[in-house]
């Protein structure tokens, strides 16, 4: 392999495998890696991704444990984040928080366009209708700052969904599907097809 | 491998990677779009306007203020973006006007209720503009769906500000020179407390 020593176009794979120890070669080698961050990025950004998950809202769902010690680390599915109708009832999405936009939160779906939820104490109204669009989401543990504080949320604001945990490997594979509230029981005007 | 199965390969991940790098430009640092409709008419063009959009600095809603224009997604419907004018930040106080029952947009046949998503619970109140949310109007008001409609928008959803826009029409070879818009109410005040203050000041004799 020592042939393609001095090549300038040679693909990254050749190069780690002849593994040469010339400056210019090494240098050169360093400047095509590092052509390759734009496609991690729109990877890491519109693909997939791995999340550390942190506080306590979707506990035992995430982070069962919420000393903070233990964070689980979960497969962030973002291809089709934006697709208000290929969500399900009950998934578990990332979404930037709509008080602060530089976080994000972890929530569940309990509630869809066009229907009515029975919302809890923070919140000012009895009922609430969820706009076009929107949804509402809530965390399964009783204390979370959810739909409830800050209301209906937007699909745009969601950049990530939550299918699989990967880090406590006791705790690898599908996260479960129910959780919190149950929202047979505060959904009016459930749509049937979710 | 033949050489040319890797020919090819090396074309496609050239195209990738460049590929790539133009959309992390697009998606972080800058963009310059077609916009078009009623609803900024007198700054921007129904046809034939493009923008500016400053996605770097002003990307989640990062150093925005009153009277700046920005390009935002539309809360309410998919793939849908929107240009409006910031009209209040985190914390003023916004009257939240109903929308006309029928305006530019509206045609006669199209009844009021397919134009505005629902019942308006904010219609006619005084309202405080939520954190990390900002009230969205349009300039031309007879025309604009935006925060009267669908409320305060959250800051994570503004995709860039505009600083500037020039015209490009399909006769034109080249678009038109850029023109200002929209930073001119930021130099005078910015905010409601300053704006108040400097009335204070005007009556303080």
């Amino acid at each position: 392999m020592s042939s393609i020593r001095g090549a300038a176009f040679t693909s990254l794979f050749r190069r780690f495998k002849a593994n040469n120890s010339n400056f210019a070669y090494t240098t050169r080698t360093i400047v095509l890696a590092l052509t390759w961050i734009p496609v991690v990025a729109y990877v890491a950004n519109h693909q997939v991704w791995i999340g550390v998950i942190d506080g306590s809202s979707m506990t035992p769902t995430l982070n069962p444990e919420s000393n903070g010690l233990v964070r689980d680390i979960a497969l962030l599915w973002k291809s089709g984040s934006k697709n208000y109708n290929s969500y399900n009832r009950g998934d578990v999405v990332v979404l930037r928080n709509p008080r602060d936009p530089e976080s994000s939160v972890v929530k569940r779906i309990v509630a869809f366009e066009g229907e009515t939820v029975r919302t809890r104490f923070p919140y000012p109204e009895p009922v609430c209708v969820v706009p076009p669009y929107h949804f509402w989401v809530e965390g399964d543990n009783i204390h979370s700052v959810d739909s409830n504080t800050y209301g209906p949320v937007s699909c745009g604001l969601v950049t990530a969904r939550i299918r699989y945990v990967l880090f406590p490997f006791s705790r690898f594979g599908k996260i479960a599907v129910r959780g919190g509230r149950d929202p047979q029981a505060i959904v009016i005007g459930m749509k049937s097809a979710r | 491998m033949s050489s040319q199965v890797r020919q090819l390969l090396y074309s496609l991940s050239i195209g990738l990677r460049i590929g790539a790098a133009m959309h992390l430009l697009h998606t972080n640092i800058f963009e310059f779009s077609p916009t078009g409709g009623l609803s900024m008419l007198p700054t921007i063009r129904a046809l034939g306007d493009h923008v500016f959009v400053d996605k770097l600095r002003h990307r989640r809603g990062k150093n925005i203020d009153v009277g700046d224009v920005v390009i935002c997604s539309k809360p309410t419907s998919e793939n849908t973006r929107i240009c409006k004018r910031v009209a209040g930040m985190p914390g003023d106080i916004v009257y939240a006007n109903a929308m006309p029952r029928y305006s530019a947009t509206t045609l006669d046949d199209m009844p009021y209720e397919a134009f505005v998503s629902q019942e308006n619970p904010r219609a006619g109140k005084y309202i405080r503009v939520p954190e990390g949310h900002v009230w969205l109007l349009g300039d031309n008001a007879t025309a604009s769906l935006d925060s009267r409609d669908y409320g305060p928008v959250p800051m994570a959803l503004i995709i860039g500000e505009v600083p500037f826009a020039s015209f490009w029409g399909p006769w034109d070879f080249w678009p038109s020179m850029p023109r200002q818009i929209g930073s001119n109410v930021r130099s005078s005040s910015s905010s409601m407390e300053e704006y108040l203050r400097k009335v204070d000041n005007l009556f303080a004799f």
